[in-house]
């Protein structure tokens, strides 16, 4: 595999308006590898959807650069770099077109000139994974909140991107529903080495990643390993594993003082 | 202020083509000073259940009871009135509904609507703004320069300004980061323990169900197919599975100790607290 990362975010500056004192982000540089699940955390306005929207061109940095496969994101070259980057939003009601939810997730494909063939396989496919393909004829307004997110997502997979974005794209779905796709994104980044960036307020979501990265105030304040950043940084909310050994070591029990996934935490209390 | 509906069914009717019915018989009782939880998936009728409480739907058949206020088929204005004064509607991100210039005129605008005078205004803006803990120096701030979660909070002092009994909030806590959504839920619990205030909230989060509220209402398909305390609903957590529902992390966790020690701890716990004393009560810490 490359030596290289797949997303190369270097020194960025923004604001929404050049006459703001105050950045949105300041001096942002981080790297993401192919393959690599990386969860950014922080809080309500810390600048992360910015972040999403400076990724995929849809406003540009005020200094600094951002490298798509060592290729510099620009006005020339943006067009054709998306189509290899896939976002989904949190709201997906806005970003329907068709009429029915398969002609929807094709919409993406006829715009690269997929041939029909092709493009039938890979919207049966998308839908399969989502599991709406027995939905596919319904109209897409008639949805519920979270069967449109999942067409939303569909419409994202069947791009066959290598790198995804997904801006708090799961709150509108049922725990369940959720679930069952983490674990389908997680089998693609193992199979398809599909990279993935999830912004987050979920401790389901982020211990799944393999780097978390901490914004703060439009800048990185930390990166590093689910363990590592929930060692370093105790003001995060952390899994609910480590709450509870926190809560365990308020209360005097002479619990290991480190980061517990669920399964260690287990094994602790039942030793 | 205790809730009633009786046989309830109601739909939105546009034009001729009638929908089915989004409320299809629904028979409860909530009863006053208790924080319900309203769950279910997505359609299944949630947010009109909420829109029958202060009249924003009305019934198709069927009587709803607010206190003494009652609400049939085209109820009159002056119900209608009643019943909004006595329940506060909190829609989801109620943040967007923020307009006024100011904090302060944006709290006022609901009990000026409701004809208080200009000495009880004053007042009810500055004992709202206390409920949600908010300090008084942002009041003539624009609501607009605020954070999301004070925002949602100005939006929430000016529904309590207009001094309901009933509260019916739409996922409060939506969007929000954990600290946030944290905050606006302790705050509705303390209106609910220290003011009897009734309150429904809706949510998907099962560990809010479990840590702040008292009771569950589980909605499908327009039908309210379970009210229970919250206790003895996950008393009997094998039901959520069958709801299509997820356990709270910590009856999760509980769950997991109990398999690989293979014990069962005499009750379900709601809190982290009430695990660890129970695994030491039990011996098992």
């Amino acid at each position: 595999m490359e030596q290289y990362p797949i997303l190369s975010v270097d020194n960025i500056f923004y604001r929404y308006d050049l006459r703001d004192e105050k950045y949105v982000l300041s001096d942002t540089s981080f790297d993401v590898m192919r393959g690599q699940w990386l969860a950014i955390v922080g809080g309500n306005g810390s600048g992360k959807s910015t972040l999403a929207r400076l990724i995929v061109g849809l406003a540009s940095p005020e200094s600094g650069s951002i490298q798509f496969n060592q290729e510099e994101v620009n006005e020339q070259n943006k067009q054709r770099l998306r189509e290899k980057i896939g976002i989904v939003f949190q709201n997906p009601d806005n970003q329907f077109i068709g009429t029915t939810v398969q002609d929807d997730v094709a919409f993406g494909l006829e715009n690269l000139n997929i041939q029909y063939p092709e493009m039938k396989q890979r919207v049966f496919t998308a839908l399969k994974q989502v599991g709406m393909y027995e939905l596919r004829d319904k109209d897409p307004s008639q949805l519920s909140g979270g069967q449109k997110q999942r067409v939303a997502i569909a419409s994202v997979l069947a791009l066959k991107p290598e790198l995804v974005i997904f801006d708090e794209a799961f709150i509108m779905l049922d725990p369940k529903s959720r679930r069952e796709l983490l674990k389908l994104l997680k089998s693609l980044q193992k199979q398809n080495h599909l990279t993935i960036i999830s912004i987050t307020h979920d401790y389901n979501e982020t211990v799944l990643a393999d780097q978390v990265m901490v914004l703060n105030d439009g800048r990185v304040v930390d990166q590093g390993s689910v363990r590592a950043v929930y060692n370093r940084n105790k003001d995060l909310e952390p899994p609910f594993a480590e709450q509870f050994r926190r809560e365990l070591m308020r209360k005097g029990f002479s619990i290991p003082d480190h980061y517990m996934s669920n399964d260690e935490l287990v094994a602790w209390l039942c030793k | 202020m205790q809730i009633k509906f009786e046989e309830v069914k109601a739909d939105y009717q546009l034009g001729p083509i009638r929908t089915r019915n989004v409320i299809d018989d629904v028979s409860v009782h909530i009863e006053s000073g208790t924080f319900t939880a309203v769950i279910g998936q997505t359609g299944a009728g949630k947010s009109s259940l909420l829109k029958l409480i202060n009249g924003l739907l009305s019934p198709s058949t069927g009587l709803i009871q607010v206190g003494d206020i009652q609400l049939t088929r085209a109820p009159e204005k002056e119900q209608l009135n009643k019943v909004r004064k006595r329940v506060g509607m909190v829609f989801q991100f109620p943040e967007n509904q923020l307009f006024a210039e100011t904090v302060e005129a944006d709290i006022a605008f609901g009990p000026r609507n409701f004809g208080f005078d200009q000495e009880q205004i004053n007042r009810s803006v500055k004992e709202s703004l206390d409920q949600v803990g908010l300090s008084s120096d942002i009041l003539n701030r624009s609501p607009f320069s605020l954070s999301g979660g004070q925002q949602r909070r100005v939006a929430l002092a000016g529904v309590l300004a207009t001094k309901p009994d009933v509260l019916v909030l739409d996922e409060p806590g939506a969007g929000l980061d954990p600290e946030g959504k944290k905050q606006i839920l302790s705050l509705i619990k303390q209106l609910n323990m220290k003011e009897h205030m009734t309150v429904l909230i809706v949510t998907h989060d099962m560990n809010d169900v479990a840590e702040y509220t008292d009771h569950v209402l589980i909605m499908e398909q327009g039908k309210v197919i379970c009210h229970q305390a919250t206790r003895s609903f996950f008393n009997q957590y094998q039901q959520l599975t069958d709801f299509g529902l997820d356990l709270p992390d910590v009856i999760y966790l509980q769950q997991q100790i109990e398999q690989k020690k293979g014990i069962k701890l005499p009750k379900v716990s709601l809190t982290k607290e009430e695990l660890i004393d129970l695994l030491i009560e039990e011996q098992h810490l």
